[in-house]
């Protein structure tokens, strides 16, 4: 009760509402408009190379990546290109690829390369529009870049409500390894761990099975601590260091199941990202499922496959409930979307001044005090927050404010540190 | 406005600590109820009824509607921790108090001081002698046991219960005490419901009541006793673990209660005040700020700024250290070492000749001769009253021990208490005393006062004891032979020293 064996600092335990883990993965059909966007990732938008009339194959690249921290973006089936709108992604500008789906099925197709080399692969994944798969969606062939001694895959998927990584891991167990086999030969790496929540019983027990025949491949189970799946926390957990920002910094690299299998289905069949599994969950929703979505799939007609209960749905959320965001009916599925969650109306205690209790500063997993951003940013000294408390350190978990009994909005107080901060503001 | 993630909540709320709190509260007030009677039923409903509409009125003003049971909880803390004799309107006064130095502080988080203690500390101020009352040793009523066990002597109290029946009560709480304090057992429940509830971190109340013993042990003979038997436990628990007035980080609240356990044991030890709780809790919740600036936790890749940690370890030992040095200081220039001629003629009559003084423990004593001949001595001298004030007096001794004439010169005690000392009334009665007087609460005494007279007592006593060593072979000499020849004699001698005119008498 007292002494909880953890490997990192903080955390909380939001209460199980795995709903979807024993779900299969279910393939959805396909759809009649895709509505592809061409800001999926982190990074510079990218530049699409279609016009408005043209006939596109599945697999065929829509936009391409002009700069370094990009990626490319393709099409999820065969049809014409009916209108490329100006839209607004998180207060950035993008562009909306809307294809209309005619069910044939052409299937571009790509030149299958033998022999790789790190170079080639990592060639590939960009030409594949590979990005990370786990939420942050970071271009993947940037963090192959440089010597590699370990890779870290993650799995431990610690937001509540998610199991599309579970379920990749259940069903995909050989993929996954033999993904993971593929990178360790083309980069020379010597180890490679997997990283586990301890709740996903099942995964854990088909990995261990499979895993005998895969040298070099170690399990590791993690307790269940929100956030286990960060990047930073991951690697505590599993090497015992600290990186500063990029696990480059001790020669390793972080990858997501889901990751590890568009990298073993690019290099084994030359397919790029267009599918990727999708929690499809949460109250409001009638058929809780983890699908396997089209990326661009509009979100109304994934909300309608699987029915919503109109009467007591709140809010529709993209990812999870720690680090997600509201989206509403409109909007389609992205290539970072792990979960799509129709939530009913949460009894959110009322708002009440912060009692200084201290439990932001217990639970945040960085080490750093939550409860003085809210306070400096009443006031509106943005600067005083990176100077005195290091806020650029906050990787956004959102464990203050879950924890919070007086619900104070300390991650609007942190966005908005942020933001300022970043202007120079005082 | 759109809602930033996250989207789910942990179940706990700011109103459900509140309740928690009050919950663990309960058994302590069922206790006071069972102990006390109607006596805390009207403490508790007055202070209660009070900060509940000083709350009310507050939240008026400044047109906040929501109800946080931070008030209530605040009144009931304060009202559990006020003796049994305080009168309903006294305590209701002080619900008043401590709800409104919340709201000038700006309300519920923005506080500096824990507002039941603010609201103790005024009736201290305001209702001194509801608030100081010491009775006796089998009273039912005072603020703490501390001053009866240090001034009164634990045997005495043990003797008069007998031993088993004493720690029963001492830990069920049938004791002197305030209302809501005394009784360890329904602490120690509350204790249990709030780590179970992980209200407060189980190891605060530990840390606070093991700085205060440890440094009890290097005093005391019996620490577990002295730190049972004042208000030490409850605060630990309910007042130490407050969250608005204790620091966030983790080391930082476990400094901020040693620092507390040390304020504690130092304002009880070094002061003569009795209830150091209300002084340690204060003076810990001033360091707050300062604590919380210097005790941030190690960030992620970085490393600890172990500076930090030390630069708040040499502000909090500046702190303690100042605060003893001001609470002990003894203000040496007010001690009069001039003989006030118009006592000293009252006494002994004109034509007196002092020819030197002694200086003996701290009293002054002059030894008087009229026409050659000893008639007694003048002895000024100053005892502790009643907090640190200091009692001033000059006392006239005749050749037989006797206290011949007293008077109280200057003192600063409580109001209608400690300050009937002043009474010619009282002070005569001492006159024809010897050293061998036994103390009588209830000629000496005064109602809620047998604390400064006592210690009168004690201070009288003692000079007569030095009186006697210093003067008791030339007095018996004198007696014996009753020659007043002699005297002159020994007069040459006067002019010596002390130990050749003790000799100087014997030889011859």
């Amino acid at each position: 009760m007292f002494f909880k064996s953890k490997f990192f600092r903080g955390g909380v335990h939001p209460r199980e509402r795995e709903i979807t883990s024993n779900k299969k993965i279910e393939k959805m059909p396909e759809v009649g408009t895709y509505r592809i966007s061409t800001l999926q990732h982190i990074g510079d938008p990218a530049v699409v190379i279609v016009k408005v009339g043209d006939r596109v194959k599945k697999y065929q690249k829509i936009a391409k990546a002009e700069v370094k921290i990009s990626a490319s973006i393709h099409s999820p089936c065969s049809g014409k290109i009916t209108q490329i709108n100006n839209i607004d992604i998180k207060g950035r500008q993008a562009e909306e690829i809307v294809i209309e789906n005619d069910f044939l099925g052409e299937e571009f197709k790509r030149k299958k390369l033998k022999f790789f080399t790190p170079n080639k692969l990592r060639e590939l994944i960009d030409e594949l529009g590979i990005v990370g798969l786990g939420g942050a969606t970071f271009p993947t062939h940037i963090k192959l870049d440089g010597k590699l001694k370990t890779i870290i895959i993650n799995g431990a998927e610690c937001e509540p409500y998610l199991n599309a990584d579970n379920r990749i891991m259940i069903e995909k167990t050989n993929e996954i390894l033999e993904g993971i086999k593929i990178l360790m030969t083309i980069f020379e790496i010597e180890e490679s761990i997997i990283g586990i929540e301890e709740n996903k019983e099942k995964a854990i027990e088909k990995i261990e099975k499979c895993i005998k025949d895969y040298p070099g491949i170690r399990l590791q189970k993690l307790p269940t601590v929100y956030p286990q799946g960060g990047e930073k926390q991951l690697i505590k957990a599993l090497l015992r260091k600290e990186i500063k920002s990029l696990p480059m910094e001790i020669e390793a690299v972080t990858l997501n199941v889901g990751t590890i299998l568009a990298i073993y289905r690019g290099v084994t069949y030359g397919t790029p990202i267009v599918k990727r599994v999708v929690t499809v969950s949460g109250e409001g929703i009638k058929n809780p499922k983890n699908l396997s979505i089209h990326i661009g799939t509009p979100i109304e007609d994934i909300l309608n496959y699987v029915g919503l209960k109109e009467d007591i749905v709140d809010k529709i959320i993209a990812c999870g409930p720690m680090m997600g965001y509201e989206i509403g009916k409109i909007g389609s599925t992205s290539k970072g979307m792990n979960g799509i969650l129709a939530l009913e109306k949460e009894k959110f205690p009322i708002k009440l001044p912060c009692i200084k209790c201290g439990r932001c500063v217990d639970v945040c997993p960085m080490g750093l005090i939550p409860l003085e951003y809210d306070r400096l940013a009443k006031k509106g000294k943005y600067r005083q927050m990176e100077k005195e408390f290091s806020l650029s350190s906050c990787i956004k978990c959102g464990s203050c404010e879950y924890i919070c009994p007086s619900q104070v909005p300390l991650m609007e107080a942190i966005f908005l540190g942020l933001e300022k901060g970043r202007d120079g503001h005082d | 406005m759109i809602k930033i993630a996250p989207y789910i909540s942990a179940e706990n709320t700011t109103q459900n600590l509140m309740k928690e709190v009050g919950i663990a509260l309960f058994p302590c007030v069922v206790m006071s109820i069972y102990f006390y009677g109607i006596l805390a039923v009207k403490i508790l409903l007055s202070t209660v009824i009070s900060s509940f509409f000083t709350e009310i009125f507050w939240k008026k003003i400044k047109k906040d509607n929501i109800c946080d049971g931070s008030g209530l909880l605040a009144g009931l803390i304060l009202a559990l921790s006020l003796p049994s004799t305080t009168p309903f309107y006294v305590a209701g006064i002080g619900g008043i108090i401590a709800i409104s130095s919340k709201h000038i502080f700006g309300g519920l988080g923005k506080n500096l001081f824990n507002p039941a203690i603010l609201g103790r500390l005024f009736l201290m101020i305001l209702f001194p002698m509801y608030l100081y009352q010491v009775n006796n040793f089998d009273g039912t009523a005072g603020v703490s046991l501390y001053p009866m066990i240090k001034y009164g002597g634990l045997s005495k109290i043990i003797s008069d219960l007998g031993e088993p029946l004493f720690y029963r009560n001492l830990i069920l709480g049938n004791r002197l005490g305030s209302i809501g304090e005394s009784s360890i057992v329904a602490i120690f429940l509350g204790y249990i419901y709030l780590i179970y509830k992980k209200s407060i971190k189980w190891e605060g109340p530990i840390i606070l009541l093991g700085t205060i013993y440890i440094l009890n042990s290097f005093t005391s003979p019996n620490p577990f006793l002295d730190l049972i038997i004042g208000g030490g436990v409850f605060a630990s628990v309910f007042i130490a673990t407050e969250p608005v007035t204790s620091p966030y980080t983790r080391v930082g609240s476990n400094i901020y209660l040693v620092l507390m356990g040390i304020l504690i044991f130092g304002v009880v030890e070094f002061t003569s005040q009795p209830s150091g709780i209300t002084f340690g809790v204060l003076g810990a919740n001033l360091m707050v700020p300062i604590i919380n600036k210097y005790t941030p936790h190690r960030v992620f890749a970085k490393s600890y700024s172990y500076v930090k940690l030390i630069k708040l370890i040499l502000i909090s030992s500046l702190f303690i250290i100042v605060g003893f040095y001001t609470v002990t200081y003894k203000d040496e220039s007010i001690i009069p070492k001039n003989i006030n001629y118009t006592n000293l003629n009252k006494y002994f009559g004109d034509d007196i000749k002092i020819e030197y003084k002694i200086i003996e423990d701290g009293f002054i004593y002059y030894p008087l001769k009229r026409d050659g001949l000893d008639i007694g001595t003048y002895v000024i001298g100053e005892s502790k009253g009643y907090g640190k004030k200091k009692i001033g007096f000059d006392l006239a001794i005749d050749t037989e021990h006797k206290i011949k004439g007293l008077t109280i010169n200057y003192e600063k005690e409580t109001w209608r208490l400690g300050d009937q000392i002043s009474s010619p009334l009282w002070q005569n009665k001492w006159i024809g005393r010897s050293s061998s007087y036994e103390f009588n609460k209830e000629i000496d005494g005064f109602l809620g006062a047998t604390y400064t007279s006592k210690n009168l007592y004690k201070t009288f006593k003692k000079i007569l004891q030095i009186h006697e060593k210093l003067f008791d072979e030339t007095y018996t000499e004198i007696d014996g032979y009753g020659g007043a020849t002699y005297t002159e004699e020994l007069d040459l001698n006067s002019d010596e020293n002390l130990e050749l005119d003790g000799y100087g008498g014997a030889t011859d």
